[in-house]
Formats: structure tokens, sequence, C-alpha cells
């Protein structure tokens, strides 16, 4: 139980101290063009509430198939949004899931995923501000 | 004696689709791909691998496709079932096989027997992507023009 205070604890300091997104790769495959980016950005904060929502409904109905079908694709996002700090986290949901175990863990991997997705969010649309 | 060379790729009137479910993916995939071949006749997007087969007949030189394809509507077939079918009914379409699959047994299995080019989703997947459409369009670009033949 430590741990695991610890470890929400570490996600939250890492998530209030530093951006959570790194842009870089987004800017560099669209070679800086302003407007594909805002066009990928708003996609994202189009999509990213949905994608929690279907989570969050999986999780509370303990449908172990969907939190590993919804985590899986949800790190098809996160790779575009460069938002590395959550590829482990939905690995892990998505592999416990796999095994239909541990929703206590999954709770509280799904809890830390939540708060990232947040921060996420608010980062873009602060950046997406920049981009009109 | 002067031989005209094509040096582009040869986009005119060639149609990719994107089956992939995520639709953050799928739409910066489009984007990304639009950006490198505006001159591309059309990308067009499926959520759902049934819904790229029935529009076969458009005759797609590209697929695109995400090897875990049901993740929002469950009922859909994966990707190595679609695969299958479009192999079974336009074998010569190139397919670009895409996931963040670990296992990558079951997918090399694929790739071997329905000839796909795989690409793992990660930071590296768009430019690795744009690289193999390149080849593919260059494969298929018509012969250099040379009057002398």
């Amino acid at each position: 139980m430590k741990n695991n205070e610890s470890e929400n604890s570490t996600i939250e300091e890492n998530s209030s101290e530093a951006n959570v997104c790194d842009l870089k790769d987004l800017i560099e495959m669209m070679n800086g063009k302003r407007h594909l980016i805002k066009e990928i950005m708003n996609t994202f904060l189009e999509e990213t509430p949905k994608e929690l929502l279907s989570i969050n409904d999986a999780v509370s109905k303990i449908d172990y198939a969907g939190i590993k079908k919804i985590s899986h694709s949800m790190r098809s996002t996160v790779s575009i949004m460069g938002i590395s700090i959550l590829d482990p986290i939905l690995k892990e949901m998505e592999d416990l899931g796999t095994m239909a175990t541990d929703l206590e863990k999954i709770k509280i991997l799904n809890q830390k995923l939540n708060t990232v997705c947040q921060q996420a969010i608010v980062e873009i649309e602060q950046e997406a501000l920049s981009y009109n | 004696m002067y031989t005209v060379t094509n040096t582009q790729p040869n986009t005119e009137r060639k149609i990719i689709f994107i089956v992939e479910d995520n639709e953050t993916y799928s739409r910066s995939l489009k984007t990304f791909i639009q950006n490198y071949y505006a001159s591309l006749y059309e990308i067009e997007i499926f959520p759902i691998g049934e819904m790229c087969i029935m529009e076969l007949s458009r005759n797609p030189t590209i697929i695109i496709i995400d090897y875990f394809l049901n993740s929002k509507h469950t009922e859909a077939n994966n990707g190595l079932e679609i695969i299958k079918r479009i192999k079974l009914l336009k074998p010569n379409t190139n397919i670009i096989v895409l996931s963040s699959q670990e296992n990558l047994d079951v997918i090399s299995e694929t790739i071997k027997q329905y000839d796909c080019t795989y690409i793992p989703k990660n930071q590296a997947a768009f430019n690795k992507i744009k690289l193999s459409i390149t080849g593919i369009l260059d494969r298929e670009k018509p012969p250099a023009f040379d009057p002398m033949n």
C-alpha cells in the first residue's frame, strides 16, 4: 500500500513539475507545419476524453477484455503526443487485463492514467492557443 | 539519345486505405501522408476492417492496417482476419501492418505468409511508413520514356 502511495505521489509530483507531453517528434513529423500540428492537437483533445470515459467504464464494470483493448489502443494515442510516461502504465494495464487479474492494481494505474491525461489535455490546450 | 526519367513517386490515381480504430492515430497518419504525397488521389480511413473489405473494388495500392483492430468494436474482426480476406480478394495489394503488439512470433508468421511489411507502432513509425510508401510507389512507377525504343 505504501509503495502504491509512493508511486502515485511520484507521478503527481513529476506531472506537476514538468510537461508530460513532448511534441518534438510530432513537430518533426509534420515538418513544423503549424496548421497540421494544430489539427492533430484538436483530434487529441476531442478523442482523449472519450477514451478515458471508455476505460473508466471498463474498470468500473470489471471488464478485463475491455481494459486490455482500450489500454492497448491508447498506447497509439500517447505515442503521437510523446507522453512516454504513460506507455509503461498502459502496458501494465493491458497485461493485467489480458491476465484478468489484480483489479486493485488496475484501479491505481487507471487513476494515474487519468491524472496524466488531464494534465496532457491542459498542456495541449495551452499549446494549441499558440498555434492560432 | 535522351531519356525522360520520372524521379517522383507515381502518385497519380493511387489510393491508400488506413484501417485503424484509434482516431487520433489514423487522422494523424492521414495528415502525415497527405503532407508528403500531396498528389495522392485519395487516402481513406476505415475504423473497421470489414468496411475496408467492402471498398476493395476501388483497388487501393496500399493498405495500412493495425494488427490489433477491435478495441472499440468488439464484434469486429482483428487485423489478421482482415489481411487474410484482403489477400484472398486482391492478392496484389501492398499491405503495411502496424502494431504495438509485443508478441512478434504471431505477427512475423502473418508477414511471411501474406507478404506484408511490418512496422512497430513507436516514435519512428511514421517515418518508416513514409519510406515504405515511397518504395512501393517507386516500384509501381511506369518505365522511363525512351524515344529510341
